[in-house]
């Protein structure tokens, strides 16, 4: 049996190949074909590369703007933000009240795990700050383990999860994005 | 209810491997098989006996190894990370054995062995250049000269060391 070739894998093999690679070499594989650039590009790829523990790090893609959020853990480790257009790497504050954090196109939220205290990270005056509480019901947290949010037109949805019920997609919230 | 401890598999190629239930169970189709009670027989399977025997040959260190997790055995140990070295080297260098496995993993859903071939399988593309990508993995280039190069400027520092 010769001649074979990767080509030949399946789709599922080559997400499961793909999804173990540096961000490098991904960013530089959406030169290879049309096919490859929206595989990249899709929110479940990126969403499985996320997940990869064996990346010993988290990475959150920002469409727009190209940021990398680096953190092994978040309640543990610095945030190491990553722009990469602008090749600018930046290490943020430790938010007060931080638990789990989620990034903004503009700034970087974070929140009490459980409680919607939400705290904004603003890169123009590099200084955290509260977010209305009203904004968000206190019955509610952000959550799921993919934080389910998603950037649409310089706003930010979250998929809220009810405390009470405990249901999926229980609320769907809209924020603008930090000033 | 089964009364063997093994299973006997049957390659494409029509040799017959005969294994321990113990170490097939890590292949979760197997281990389907048996909890129904359909693996008494021959179970026929579409892959070669090269890989087949090296598939078993990976489920047996695998269980030997999860078996002797909790003794501190340092000498077995070592042999054990021997093993797993030459086995990467051997899949790295040979791409049809690689890519048999793939297949065979997959099929037999044995999830550690595939995800340590798609990581092999990583490693050798990782450093790739994009034109090298097209030849391991015969893509038609299918962008213009102008939107490659959109994407290349897009992420310029991808393409340096």
């Amino acid at each position: 049996m010769t001649g074979y070739n990767y080509g030949e894998l399946t789709e599922d093999l080559l997400v499961e190949t793909l999804s173990r690679l540096p961000v490098k070499s991904l960013m530089r594989f959406m030169c290879v074909s049309k096919s490859w650039f929206s595989l990249v590009k899709d929110p479940n790829f990126i969403c499985k590369h996320l997940n990869r523990d064996d990346h010993k790090r988290l990475m959150i893609y920002i469409g727009y703007y190209d940021i990398f959020c680096l953190s092994k853990q978040w309640n543990l480790n610095p945030i190491n933000l990553w722009n990469v257009s602008l090749n600018e790497y930046r290490i943020l504050p430790k938010p007060p009240n931080l638990e789990m954090a989620l990034v903004d196109e503009r700034g970087m939220l974070s929140i009490n795990d459980g409680f919607p205290i939400i705290e904004v990270y603003n890169f123009s005056t590099k200084s955290w700050r509260d977010v209305e509480e009203r904004l968000f019901p206190l019955e509610c947290y952000l959550g799921g383990e993919d934080m389910n949010n998603v950037y649409q037109k310089g706003f930010c949805y979250w998929v809220a999860l009810g405390k009470k019920s405990l249901r999926f997609c229980d609320y769907f919230h809209e924020m603008k994005g930090p000033p | 209810m089964a009364t063997t401890s093994t299973v006997k598999l049957r390659s494409g190629d029509n040799e017959v491997f005969e294994v321990e239930k113990q170490v097939m169970i890590q292949s979760g189709t197997i281990r389907n098989m048996i909890e129904d009670d359909a693996a008494d027989g021959e179970i026929p399977l579409q892959i070669s006996s090269r890989n087949l025997a090296k598939v078993v040959e990976w489920c047996k260190c695998m269980q030997h190894r999860d078996r002797n997790n909790n003794n501190d055995n340092k000498e077995e140990e070592e042999e054990e990370e021997e093993w797993e070295k030459k086995f990467d080297e051997e899949v790295s260098e040979d791409k049809d054995l690689h890519f048999g496995l793939l297949l065979a993993a997959n099929y037999l859903e044995i999830p550690a062995l595939l995800h340590r071939l798609c990581q092999l399988a990583a490693d050798i593309v990782k450093g790739k250049t994009p034109e090298e990508i097209r030849r391991t993995f015969n893509i038609k280039k299918d962008f213009t000269p102008e939107e490659e190069e959109a994407v290349m400027d897009e992420h310029g520092w991808a393409f340096h060391d």
